[in-house]
């Protein structure tokens, strides 16, 4: 009995006087429990479907289960707050749009700093923005349509809403081509789409995930994107760029953590996050939604956010897209 | 006889065994989810709409669809017995639902409801089937004038409801408009009567709405009263058969809601909202004596009940032809349709026709299993009312915190329904009706949004309105409602004196 | 001059203060014009209507109506307990999870009414708890805590 006794104290010391040693190799054992992932939107539509899917290939190469919340409202503020404020221990990761870039320039009351509080982790997707008109338009080629905004103000186009990257997109073309549209925002893209298939939207500027169906079908005509690079889903569509407009910009899903992560933990999430990105099932989703993936490492993600980050803030600025 | 023929092909899939089991657990777990205070049908399909992910796709839409027609059905009985509703349609219901459960006709109450909604979905679901085309037609025509238009013949309609004093039923169709402001403006995003807090960005949830102003209030007037809430006779069989005089004055309701039901359903956003109190005022217009609405009149719930269903079967026509969600229960359709791989819209009737086929087969499934599923049950829902309020009410006060707390997980909406709570006691102590206050809440921010957008694009001519002859004829029938309801109640007053 | 329907008074009352809050709070919202609205102008408008409204409420109130609706003091404390119940209830909630929290909130509600006896209370307040419990963990598997300590 005796031994046993000793033999337990011993082993208690021991560990006691092994907790600081384990917590500096916390990234060595990292993970060790599940990993959350906070989405800011409600269950279904794209940005969930692509978070769902990833939890599979991603809870493989971490060995630890991914658990997805849902954490929706003010297009994204909740749920990076959320972020902003968990422990910085390597289990709770957020997903940030296009807006998470413009928000320190739009919103004076952010109640977290987008750039001390937060730390980009690795990117997801990014989606093409598309210019469309209905069939029945007069408008045909997009050069139609730059003759037709000469007019200030006639053109009306319609978003999904206001700071979303179909919104930019608009306002870096009126800025490159020294135009004045008016834009129509509309409670989510489904319903902008709606009102231009019936003819009583003249100009849509929404996913081609959004308008894709339309336009092969027919009721919809694309007329440019504004992705970088030629959409997969209509190879035949110009970009913007192309045109002589330099305007690149899409809708993104970047992951972020809580700033003071450890690095060696984001470095890990960002390799296990690429090569679950990179898996079967996810890219045949994200072909069939016109998603495009960028095999960024941890520095590139992070340049890129501060890229856009700066990019956002002076477009803001300069033509004053700021809530009074 | 393609049609015909497709139909038949879909029966077959909805009858695979697991689509028939799903269907039917779907149906039970809805009702039951929904029945309780505080939890609607959105709340319900979205709790479930993660676990279906690995089921097949037609067999995870169909477990769906049950849901949400469970849910629905499960809210009309929470309004029925318990005055407690969860969605602008359910408060429609309690109108005359409740009254005729304190009367002793519960039983009758719910088992009208379970036909009205049957017979609205069949109508419904006939129509998806026939009229397609023709309905995503009438959509179109809608731009933002007509949908200006339409809701204020809304408003005009609410405004209707209810038979208390004109001049305060007014004022709490102000008061609902005016408490749909808070929130972040859509065309600007600028933060409107916020006041500084995050949470009110997104604007006031209408569950909270609805669980305060009806759910908080009733629980604690039925608490006033000491001892039972209600005596309630032994419900047999035979005192859940409708009177002849009942089935009577429930025929025409039903068939009239369904087409006011199927027509409204298609137009994004509005429509199902709508559906309901537009069928209730038509009702009530249309009545040798109005005033018994509000008191336990059978029209006054089969009538919406049918509408509702109605357009809970025709919403999905835009969002399986168009890819267009109505409702933010359609947007959960359609996202658990795109994780299967789906992309609703112009092409799945050909590309998918096996489970479109499928998915219209099992609507109705779904809603012949709520029919034969919840007749043998409304003897043990009415027992519910058995209960004395001092073992009801407390527990359902727990419900509401939680159901309202698991909508977004915020302490905040636990707080905002208790200040609705408040309100909703002060009304009734004022004897205001909390109803069109709801309807206008919701239709309010719709409002303001397509007014806007019609006045964006007519470049600031008001005239639109009435030059579209669409949205001219609406705003006729507004003009012609407002008048009858002036006329009437100027005639109440001749007679009163 | 005299108000006889004291309800229509009181409602009319709170209208007025409903309208002058909504236009005290959204005076630094900009109106812009018919075409290109700013987020001020349907909420002002709408705000108008309400003090317009107040004012007819308090002219119909000058003649007799429905009046108001009396509780005693069964009903005052009926609502103290409930908003104590909620209030204790939204605190508990992320302090020691939602089994404790429906537990103390149906505990309060109980208090309300003076026919229960203890025991009845604590058995109700657990039923209610265990309620909760089986709906929303159980059934629904809601990821919230069903019990926490914050110390």
């Amino acid at each position: 009995m005796a031994v046993t006794k000793r033999a337990l104290i011993a082993l208690a010391l021991a560990a006691a006087a092994a907790v600081p040693a384990a917590s500096a190799f916390a990234q060595e054992d990292w993970p060790s429990q599940p990993v959350k992932i906070i989405v800011p939107v409600a269950p279904g539509g794209t940005t969930d479907g692509i978070a769902r899917l990833l939890q599979e290939p991603l809870s493989q190469r971490l060995g630890q289960p991914v658990v997805i919340e849902n954490k929706p409202g003010s297009a994204g503020v909740v749920a990076t707050d959320a972020v902003a404020k968990a422990p910085a221990d390597g289990y709770t990761f957020g997903i940030v749009f296009t807006s998470h870039a413009a928000n320190p320039a739009m919103m004076p009351s952010l109640p977290y700093d987008t750039e001390k509080d937060l730390v980009p982790v690795a990117f997801m997707w990014r989606s093409v923005v598309s210019w469309s008109v209905p069939a029945s338009s007069p408008i045909q080629t997009f050069d139609d349509l730059v003759a037709a905004a000469q007019e200030p103000g006639a053109v009306i186009y319609g978003t999904g809403g206001v700071g979303q990257a179909s919104h930019f997109s608009a306002e870096l073309f009126e800025q490159a081509a020294g135009v004045e549209m008016t834009h129509a925002p509309y409670r989510g893209a489904a319903l902008a789409t709606a009102d231009a298939i019936a003819g009583q939207l003249p100009l849509l500027i929404v996913n081609t995930s959004t308008v894709g169906e339309h336009a092969r079908a027919g009721t919809m005509r694309i007329l440019a994107t504004a992705s970088p690079e030629r959409s997969k889903m209509f190879p035949d569509v110009p970009t913007l760029t192309e045109l002589g407009y330099p305007v690149s910009i899409g809708e993104f899903n970047v992951l972020v953590a809580p700033a003071g992560t450890d690095p060696a933990i984001l470095q890990k999430f960002n390799a296990a996050v690429r090569e679950a990105m990179a898996s079967d099932k996810v890219m045949d989703q994200l072909n069939a939604r016109d998603l495009v993936t960028q095999d960024y490492d941890l520095e590139e993600v992070q340049q890129f956010i501060a890229e856009e980050t700066e990019r956002m803030g002076k477009l803001v600025e300069d033509n004053d897209i700021r809530p009074q | 006889m393609d049609l015909l023929h497709n139909f038949y092909s879909g029966i077959g899939i909805a009858f695979q065994p697991l689509n028939l089991f799903v269907c039917v657990a779907g149906v039970f777990f809805g009702t039951l989810i929904g029945a309780l205070p505080g939890i609607g049908a959105i709340a319900a399909v979205s709790m479930l709409l993660p676990s279906t992910f690995y089921l097949e796709p037609v067999t995870a839409l169909v477990m769906l669809a049950g849901v949400y027609y469970g849910a629905e059905y499960g809210g009309s009985i929470a309004s029925i017995l318990l005055n407690i509703p969860g969605t602008t349609s359910s408060a429609v219901v309690c109108l005359d639902g409740n009254p005729m459960a304190r009367q002793g006709r519960a039983g009758v109450a719910l088992l009208i409801t379970a036909v009205a909604s049957y017979t609205g979905g069949t109508i419904g679901i006939v129509l998806l089937m026939a009229g397609s085309p023709l309905l995503v037609a009438l959509a179109q025509s809608f731009g933002p004038a007509e949908y200006f238009s339409f809701m204020l013949l809304g408003l005009a309609a609410a405004g209707m409801m209810g038979s208390g004093s004109p001049a305060k039923g007014l004022a709490m169709i102000v008061l609902g408009l005016l408490l749909g402001c808070i929130g972040a403006d859509v065309n600007t995003a600028a933060p409107r009567f916020t006041f500084g807090l995050t949470h009110l960005y997104d604007g006031i949830n209408v569950i909270v709405v609805a669980m305060g102003l009806f759910g908080i209030t009733e629980v604690i007037f039925g608490m006033m009263a000491p001892g039972r809430s209600t005596e309630v006779p032994r419900v047999s069989l035979r005192s859940m058969v409708p009177t002849p005089e009942d089935r009577r004055r429930a025929v025409m309701p039903i068939l009239r809601g369904s087409t006011i039901g199927s027509i409204l359903g298609v137009l994004p956003g509005a429509g199902a909202t709508l559906s309901t109190f537009m069928s209730y005022s038509l009702e009530k217009s249309l009545a040798r004596d109005p005033s018994r609405f509000g008191k336990g009149a059978v029209e006054g719930i089969a009538g919406p009940e049918s509408s509702n269903n109605a357009a809970a079967q025709t919403a999905f026509i835009p969002t399986l032809t168009l890819g267009i969600p109505g409702t933010a229960t359609m947007a959960l359709m359609l996202g658990a349709m795109m994780i299967h791989g789906i992309q609703p819209g112009p092409a799945m009737m050909t590309q998918h026709a096996d489970i479109f086929w499928g998915l219209i087969a099992s609507f109705w499934i779904g809603n012949a299993v709520l029919l034969v599923l919840n007749i043998p049950l409304i003897g043990i829902w009415v027992q519910m009312l058995r209960l004395p309020s001092l073992y009801l009410y407390p527990t359902v006060i727990s419900l509401i915190c939680m159901g309202v707390y698991s909508i977004n997980f915020a302490v905040a909406d636990i707080l905002l329904v208790l200040l609705f709570g408040l309100l909703g006691c002060a009304l009734r102590l004022l004897k205001c009706e909390p109803a069109p206050l709801l309807i206008a809440f919701v239709l309010g921010p719709m409002m303001e949004e397509n007014f806007r957008r019609a006045m964006l694009m007519s470049r600031g001519d008001v005239a639109t309105f009435v030059e579209r002859p669409l949205s001219l004829a609406i705003l006729a029938v507004t003009v012609a409602i407002a008048g009858g309801m002036l006329l009437v109640s100027l005639r109440r007053r001749r007679a009163a004196q | 001059m005299q108000i006889k329907d004291s309800g229509s008074a009181l409602a009319g009352a709170g209208m007025i203060a409903f309208g002058a809050v909504f236009l005290w709070a959204g005076r630094d919202l900009s109106m812009g014009s018919l075409q290109r609205m700013g987020p001020g102008y349907f909420p002002a408008l709408v705000a108008g209507l309400s003090l317009l409204l107040g004012a007819v409420l308090l002219a119909v109130s000058l003649r007799p109506g429905e009046g108001v609706m009396r509780i005693g003091r069964r009903g005052a404390v009926v609502i103290g307990a409930v908003a104590a119940a909620i209030l204790v209830f939204g605190h508990g909630i992320g302090l020691f999870g939602m089994v404790p929290s429906a537990f103390a909130a149906t505990y309060l509600v109980t208090l309300s009414q003076p026919e229960a006896g203890r025991r009845q209370r604590l058995a109700l307040s657990a039923v209610s708890a265990g309620v909760i419990w089986g709906i929303f963990l159980a059934a629904l598997g809601l990821q919230a805590p069903a019990f926490a300590w914050p110390f």
